[in-house]
Formats: structure tokens, sequence, C-alpha cells
């Protein structure tokens, strides 16, 4: 009786010990895993080209010779890279009524970021005088690259309150389009002589800025 | 109540920071302007014109119309006279007979910054004028006859033409006749068409 009551405190209290060994280790023997993983944060890349593909118009040569017909220049084998600082877009010196130039434009994605882009005109130079009334009579006409106005003709005198007309928008790197831009002094008016200072158009000058302008995509809501 | 006054305290801050963050975001985009200066000149047209210091005069001698010498001065060979003012290029025909003519040089100098055409036209007026058969003759050297002729001169190109003013061997003489020709000279941009040249200087 005596030895059979032993044994069972024995074992009960052996039993008791080994699972509270098991509870401890079970406690620690819980499944687990992990995962690491490495994340790269890297900004994208704005950047964009501006070239000039080819010009055609009607504009004096060296010799003040005015062609009967417009004259072409294409440059697509060998774009004109305008970030070049000595790269003119237009060429417009010694212009009389019926002279006209347009440039074809290409910008290119050279980074990773979507962009829209715009063009502007911007003038410069004082408006009085002769500049003022030449302004008035140059007409600039934006056009797609198949020739069709991205809004009607307006003079240099507006270009201004104008603003920038969009254009487009590019969302893949190493994309590119074309644009047109056109700047005319229309036969409009004939000048027979040069009159008082600033009464006429004859020898007179402006100056304007043509801005290119790319900006990040946002989704509209 | 102070654990409340925390949380409020603390949603308020963050909904600031929250405010801040896209205030922030919207101005910060990537982008990228090119801008390019263009310059835009007009040229202009001017011409100057310059008759020479004297005409020369021919008449007619035993029946043939012959130049006369130096000598005779600004006299035909019967007595009528030729003078030409420098100033106004009126040139001033009295007393002459037919068969007597004046020829006086015009230089023509283009001082524009283009080609440009020109067009030299004469008008008469006098005694001399009237009869288109019995009139003088003006041959502005270009095209004798009627109408306007253009002719290009390049820029700072100039050009001499010979101008005569005839009464002709055939005309019925016309008792003290007299006439004067004026000349003016007419200049547009070389690209121009010559209607609408003559319709800029109401020509046509």
């Amino acid at each position: 009786m005596r030895f059979t009551r032993t044994k069972a405190i024995i074992i009960a209290a052996a039993a008791a010990l080994l699972s509270a060994g098991l509870l401890i280790a079970a406690t620690f023997a819980l499944f687990s895993d992990s995962v690491k993983t490495v994340n790269h944060l890297q900004a994208g890349t704005l950047d964009v080209s501006l070239y000039k593909i080819s010009e055609t118009g009607v504009i004096a040569d060296g010799n003040g010779i005015i062609p009967a017909t417009a004259q072409t220049e294409d440059y697509s084998s060998s774009p004109i890279d305008l970030e070049a600082s000595d790269a003119s877009v237009f060429s417009l010196g010694n212009c009389v009524p019926g002279v006209w130039q347009e440039v074809t434009l290409q910008i290119v994605n050279n980074g990773t970021v979507a962009f829209d882009y715009s063009v502007s005109l911007v003038v410069t130079s004082e408006l009085t005088g002769s500049a003022a009334l030449l302004a008035e009579q140059l007409m600039v006409t934006v056009s797609d690259a198949d020739g069709n106005a991205v809004v009607p003709a307006f003079s240099l005198a507006v270009a201004q309150e104008r603003g920038e007309i969009a254009l487009g928008s590019l969302t893949e790197a190493n994309a590119a389009s074309e644009f047109k831009v056109k700047v005319e002094l229309p036969a409009n008016e004939s000048v027979l002589d040069s009159g008082a200072e600033g009464s006429t158009i004859m020898g007179a000058q402006v100056d304007f800025d043509i801005s290119v302008k790319a900006q990040q995509k946002t989704e509209q809501a | 109540m102070k654990t409340k006054k925390m949380a409020v305290l603390s949603a308020a801050l963050i909904i600031v920071l929250c405010a801040v963050v896209i205030v922030g975001a919207t101005f910060a985009l990537f982008g990228k302007k090119i801008d390019k200066s263009v310059t835009v000149t007009t040229g202009d047209v001017s011409i100057s014109a310059e008759f020479g210091a004297s005409p020369v005069l021919y008449s007619l001698v035993d029946g043939v119309q012959q130049k006369l010498s130096g000598e005779s001065g600004n006299t035909f060979y019967l007595g009528g006279e030729a003078s030409l003012d420098q100033d106004t290029g009126v040139l001033s025909l009295t007393g002459i007979i037919p068969g007597d003519k004046a020829e006086i040089s015009l230089t023509i100098k283009n001082t524009s910054s283009v080609a440009i055409k020109y067009c030299v036209a004469a008008n008469v007026t006098g005694s001399l004028a009237s009869d288109a058969e019995n009139g003088v003759i003006v041959n502005t050297g270009i095209e004798s006859g009627t109408g306007y002729s253009w002719e290009e001169i390049a820029v700072q190109g100039e050009v001499t033409v010979t101008i005569s003013v005839e009464l002709p061997k055939a005309a019925e003489q016309i008792a003290d006749g007299s006439c004067e020709v004026d000349f003016t000279i007419y200049a547009g941009q070389s690209n121009a068409s010559d209607e609408d040249l003559e319709t800029l200087f109401g020509l046509n």
C-alpha cells in the first residue's frame, strides 16, 4: 500500500516536471519564419532635349534678295540642338512685308518622368514706336507635326497674354514629338517710306523669347 | 479629461502636418524650361537719283538728226532751248522743232537693305504734250512707249539710264511749242509683282 502511494506521488511529480518542461520548451517552439527585403528608393529624372528639325520660309538672303518661292532647310539627319548657346530658332533679319519662316522643333524625353510640354512667347524689347507697330503686325502660328494650328494665329503684341500653349505629353523614356512655330510679316499694309522716327515698320526691331517648358505630368482629378 | 485633451491636440497637430505636406507637395513638381531669344528686324526701301549735269542735244541738220556739240550749250540747232533743273528733275524744252531731241542721264542707286525694283515714269505738260501724234515722245530708257517697266537693282547697286525727250521728225510743228517733263522714280521690294507695285503707287 505504501509503495503504491509513494510511487504514485513520484510519478505524478515527474509528470508535472515533464509537463512543465514541455510547456517551457513549447513556449519557445513556435513556428516562425522571417523574410528580409531590401528597398531601394530612387528619384526619377525629368530631362528633355529640344532640336530644330527643319525650317522653311521666304526670307531675305545675305544679298537682300527675297526669293519668289519658299526655301526649305532639312536638318532631320543632323538635328540642331537648341540648348547650345549659339543655336538660333529663327533667322528673321531684314524682313519686308511677305516674309515668313516656319521651324519644326522636336522635343525628346531623355529622362524617366512623364511630362506635359508647352510653348510660350514673351516680347523682351520695349514696345514703343516702330517696335510696337512691328509687333502688332508680326503673326505667330503654333501647329502640330501635321501642320494643324493648335491655337488661332495671334500677333506677337499679344503673345504674353496668350501665355503657355499646351502642346501635349511625353510619357515614356526616349519618346519624341514634333511641333511647328511660324512667324510671318504679312503683306497686309504697304509702307511707302520710312517716315518720321517710329512712324512705320521700316528699319524696326523687336526682340522676343520663345520658351519650351516641360513639367512633370500629373493626373487630373 | 487630460487624456481627452491630449488626444484632441494630437489629432489637430496631425491634421496641420498633413496640410503642410499637401501644400508642399502641390509645388514640388519636376520641370525644365528651355528659353531662346529671337530678334526680328525689318529692312527698308530707299533710293537716290541723280541727273547728269546737262542735256545732250540733237537737231536735224540737212535733214539728218545729229548730235550737237557742247559748244551749242543748251540751244538746239535752230534756237530752241533745253534746261534741266537738277533739284526738281524737271526738263524744260522751249521753241523746239521736229527733230529736236534732248537726252539726259539718270543714275539710280539702291540704298536699301534689300534688292529693289524700280520704274521711271515721265509726265509731260505743255502744248507739246497734248497732241499724241505731234507731241513729244519720252523714252525713259527702260522701255520705249507705253506702260511701266520695272527693273531690278541689287543692294547697293546702281544703274544709269539715258532718258530722251524728242519731237518726232514727222510731227507737225506747233508754233511756240513748249513742254515740261517731270520724272518720278518708283522703287519697291524686289519680290513684289509689277501689278502690286503699280497698285501701291497708284499707277493703275
